[in-house]
């Protein structure tokens, strides 16, 4: 039994992780290439990198900011992925969230303590992320309209209806750049390494509810019923599953969890709700919940790598001038690798060779 | 035939898998003209043999002899290159294409943008004709019963010029005539100087239609004989290695209350037509009622309406008394309800789900399998452990995946899992296709000890002999609908198999024909 185990640790965790690292290394490789192209020294480039990203406090903290939402995102993907269900729309639930958190954040509290504020409003955003993510899921556990398109086409509705919101309603007064006013105090999530970083405490909710999804996916009758949907619908019907059910359950918490990412922007990072509160977090997320292979634990690994590229590129930029836009072939080049060595491992698999 | 010259050879080939060696240092020879037939039990390596002489898997060792020069096939499409084609026993065409895109743009078919289907049309056409085979090409594969879809399969190799098919257990889906229909065209092949491996559980299809049979175990060839100096009786000796088991005995005269009532029940199928056209049927408990009929003539749809997963239209289906008419699957399956369904790759297990998920499918969410919604997984093991010891499903532990078991251990695990709950009514869709003779046998015995404890038992089978072989009553079903039911002592197989094609002396057809009228009429 144990040795199965062994087996199962293995050739679950450790041999996909070196196989990411073989393609993470592949990219970089080629990469190096292309910043040779530009006239530049790459280990100097990617030294830069490793300093933007790691080369102080401040360094960590901002790669660590930006790891959080991808890592929430990512979650989401994967929550919704356990289906089968394709969840595109995490970067309009991430909007829907950040407004909800504003929206929250301005009431007045009272007397009540920060955590349990914060905890309000969190739930409040879950909910507000989970409704939203409810169009698609509904419209596909009903009426098999593919939750992809309706995903895709809600982010931009979410974006929208977030620039109305602070250009309108919620603007704060003579801004220059249309903002809402920051969120009140309690509402506001704590900056762990102190008021000169922006390191959030949602990057450890995060985290939690990475260990939280891994349990639900592998222990509880939650997540193998998600299984069993995904694995097919007329095998769940069969089983006895309530297939639109599961399916509307997993589009739900996956919003409500993108959703969240939006509270650790505008809470954590900013204080108020922007037009731009994210620059494509939920795509980034999708990478990461794909590059991790929907492994929950795994999300945690490829959203801190996909944050460093984000954080070091601009050190690089500045530094040794290297172009921002290398470091997004850079991005597209894992991607590659870990797609086209991913065919070659199949391969090698089915010749027996590994 | 004349030459009697050696086409394909296998020297040493030998293919491991994960825990288990499906294959070991096999030799084999095939001639030209020859029909071959692999025997062996359940796991036995037949389909992972086949799978690697159609280049679907690799050898770990071993190699392969195509007229005398050694091959090294990566793809189907390097084997097909060779002359080699194969028919699996879950056939790999496109629902909504014809025939002839199937075999021009099907899987292994052409890469060409523009491919000349015309061309190909007429070139297909002239093929089923010469085997005689009535094929419409303008047919969709859905549209096609079982048996047509399998001749299209044999047309596709022969049109991308196969001198060598294999047929991984092709009868196991057909009716006796369908089989017959097959054989002749085999025969006919052979003319041609086609070579045939033809795998089966059936013992007298072997001794009918085969040249030579080889047997094997455990992944290693026992004996190849020549069929002429053979007979099922040391055959059979040769695979199981013991006598034959025991049957179990009907204990009969248990005169069960009522366990199943179907009240002119209507349906519709996956494309909306009716296939269910009025039923009755009743059951009682202690009784195994066997549903003959011609397969696509309602009967996966009646399963499925019983068991709550397709919705009835009209009339009113009873379990125990209760109505379920209405009932959600879980529903029906809590009151005691089994259900065995024909097609286990979509419907009756998962294949990327292991031994253990297939086998708790349906009892997760209760005690002892999980505690306020958490899996209970030493409990889990425990009970799956048994179930693989007392269903005999050959694996390599609980973790297996679905589609890493042999057909036959896939179907064990379908029975252990619908089987073990001691159901109070069982339906069974051809519960033994893909078993070998002893698991057969096991399936048999365990229905009728189900039957002697007190559960209904409906048998569906496209299979007269299978019904007739443990059946109380039978029941004939026809285009959706039931055409009569007979004592099993006091069956007639000449009218059962009237009805079976839809004829009912005079009465019926007289019927049919004035509704016909009417339709006419009302268009
Ligand atoms: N992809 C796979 N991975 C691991 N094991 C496999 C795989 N395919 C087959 N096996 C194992 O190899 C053995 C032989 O399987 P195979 O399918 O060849 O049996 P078979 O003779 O065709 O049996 P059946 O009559 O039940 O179809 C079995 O023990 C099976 O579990
Ligand atoms: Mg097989």
């Amino acid at each position: 039994m144990s040795n199965s185990l062994q087996e199962k640790v293995l050739k679950q965790f450790f041999i996909p992780l070196a196989w990411l690292g073989i393609s993470i290394l592949g990219a970089f490789l080629a990469g190096a290439v292309l910043i040779l192209l530009v006239g530049v020294n790459p280990i100097e480039a990617y030294a830069s990198l490793i300093k933007g990203a790691f080369g102080s406090k401040y360094a960590i903290s901002e790669t660590l900011v930006k790891a959080t939402p991808i890592l929430l995102t990512g979650l989401a993907v994967a929550f919704a992925y356990r289906a089968k269900l394709v969840n595109l729309g995490v970067e309009g639930q991430l909007y829907i969230g950040a407004a909800a958190a504003a929206w929250l954040g301005l009431f007045s509290f009272g007397q009540l303590p920060g955590f349990i504020v914060v905890l309000l409003v969190s739930l409040g955003v879950f909910l507000a992320g989970g409704l939203y993510a409810l169009i698609p899921g509904f419209l596909k556990a009903k009426l098999n309209v593919s939750e992809i398109m309706t995903g895709l086409m809600l982010n931009f509705v979410a974006m929208l209806y977030v620039s109305y919101l602070v250009e309108g309603p919620l603007r704060l007064p003579r801004s220059v750049i249309p903002r809402s006013p920051n969120i009140e105090e309690v509402a506001q999530l704590a900056r762990i390494l102190g008021g000169n970083f922006r390191f959030h405490s949602y990057f450890l909710v995060g985290v939690g509810l990475a260990i939280l999804i891994f349990i639900i996916f592998y222990r509880t009758t939650l997540g193998f019923q998600l299984k069993i949907v995904g694995e097919g619908e007329r095998l769940a019907r069969f089983a006895g599953i309530n297939v639109p059910v599961i399916q509307i359950v997993a589009m739900v918490v996956s919003g409500g969890i993108a959703a969240l990412a939006g509270y650790g922007e505008v809470g954590g990072v900013h204080r108020y709700l922007l037009a731009e509160i994210s620059p494509g977090f939920g795509y980034y997320g999708l990478v990461v919940a794909f590059l991790a292979r929907m492994n929950p634990l795994g999300i945690i690994v490829s959203s801190l790598f996909f944050s460093v590229l984000l954080g070091g590129a601009e050190t690089m930029q500045r530094t040794v001038g290297v172009p921002v836009f290398l470091i997004n072939i850079i991005q597209g080049l894992v991607l590659f690798f870990v797609v086209g060595l991913e065919s070659y491992r199949r391969k090698l698999e089915k010749r027996k060779l590994l | 035939m004349s030459e009697n010259e050696t086409l394909l050879k296998l020297e040493g080939i030998t293919k491991r898998f994960p825990g288990v060696t499906a294959n070991e240092k096999i030799d084999l020879e095939l001639e030209t003209g020859e029909i071959r037939c692999l025997l062996g039990e359940n796991g036995a390596g037949k389909s992972t043999l086949m799978n690697i002489i159609y280049g679907l898997l690799q050898p770990d060792e071993g190699k392969i002899l195509v007229k005398g020069k050694e091959v090294k096939f990566h793809s189907p499409r390097d084997a097909i290159n060779h002359g080699i084609g194969m028919v699996h026993q879950h056939f790999m065409l496109i629902p909504t294409f014809n025939p002839v895109e199937n075999v021009v743009i099907g899987k292994g078919g052409t890469r060409k943008i523009m491919p000349d289907i015309r061309g190909a049309e007429k070139k297909f056409v002239d093929l089923a004709k010469k085997y005689d085979m009535n094929l419409n090409p303008k047919t969709k594969i859905w549209q096609m019963s079982v048996g047509e879809q399998q001749r299209v399969e044999i047309l596709k190799a022969l049109y991308h010029g196969a001198e060598i098919l294999i047929l991984d257990e092709p009868t196991s889906v057909l009716t006796p005539k369908e089989t017959e229909h097959l054989f002749k065209i085999l025969r006919a092949l052979k003319e041609e100087g086609c070579s045939i491996i033809f795998i089966t559980h059936k013992l007298w299809e072997a001794t009918t239609i085969s040249d030579k049979i080889t047997v094997l175990k455990q992944g290693k060839v026992i004996d190849t004989v020549e069929t002429k100096s053979t007979d099922a009786k040391s055959l059979s000796w040769m695979l199981v290695g013991r006598k034959e088991i025991q049957k179990i005995e009907k204990k009969g005269g248990i005169e069960g209350e009522r366990i199943l009532e179907v009240d002119n029940v209507w349906a519709r199928d996956d494309k909306g037509l009716d296939a269910l056209k009025g039923i009755s049927l009743e059951m009682n408990r202690g009784e195994i009622l066997g549903l003959a009929g011609v397969a696509g003539n309602g009967q996966r749809e009646l399963a499925e309406a019983i068991s709550g997963l397709r919705p009835v239209t009209k009339g009113k289906i009873k379990l125990k008394g209760k109505e379920i008419t209405r009932c959600n699957p879980r529903r029906i399956q809590k009151m005691g309800a089994a259900y065995i369904p024909e097609d286990r790759i979509h419907c009756g297990a998962g294949q990327n789900l292991t031994i253990k998920e297939n086998l708790i499918l349906k009892k997760y969410y209760r005690e002892p399998f999980s505690r306020k919604g958490f899996l209970q997984f030493p409990k889990i093991s425990n009970h799956c452990a048994n179930l693989i010891d007392d269903y005999n499903v050959v694996c390599r532990g609980a973790e297996t995946l679905g589609k890493q078991l042999s057909g036959g251990n896939l179907q064990k695990t379908i029975l252990a899992r619908e089987l073990d709950a001691e159901p109070d009514f069982i339906i069974a869709e051809q519960p033994a296709s893909g078993l070998d003779i002893g698991a057969g046998e096991f399936v048999q015995n365990q229905l009728i000890k189900s039957r002697n404890r007190g559960a209904g038992v409906l048998l569906i089978s496209a299979n007269l002999d299978e019904i007739l072989l443990i059946s109380d009553r039978v029941a004939v079903i026809f285009e959706g609908r039931i055409m009569g039911v007979m004592e099993a002592d006091q069956v007639d197989i000449g009218i059962i198999g009237e009805w079976m094609l839809g004829s009912d002396g005079g009465k019926k057809n007289a019927e049919k024909e004035t509704e016909s009228l009417e339709e006419e009429k009302v268009q």
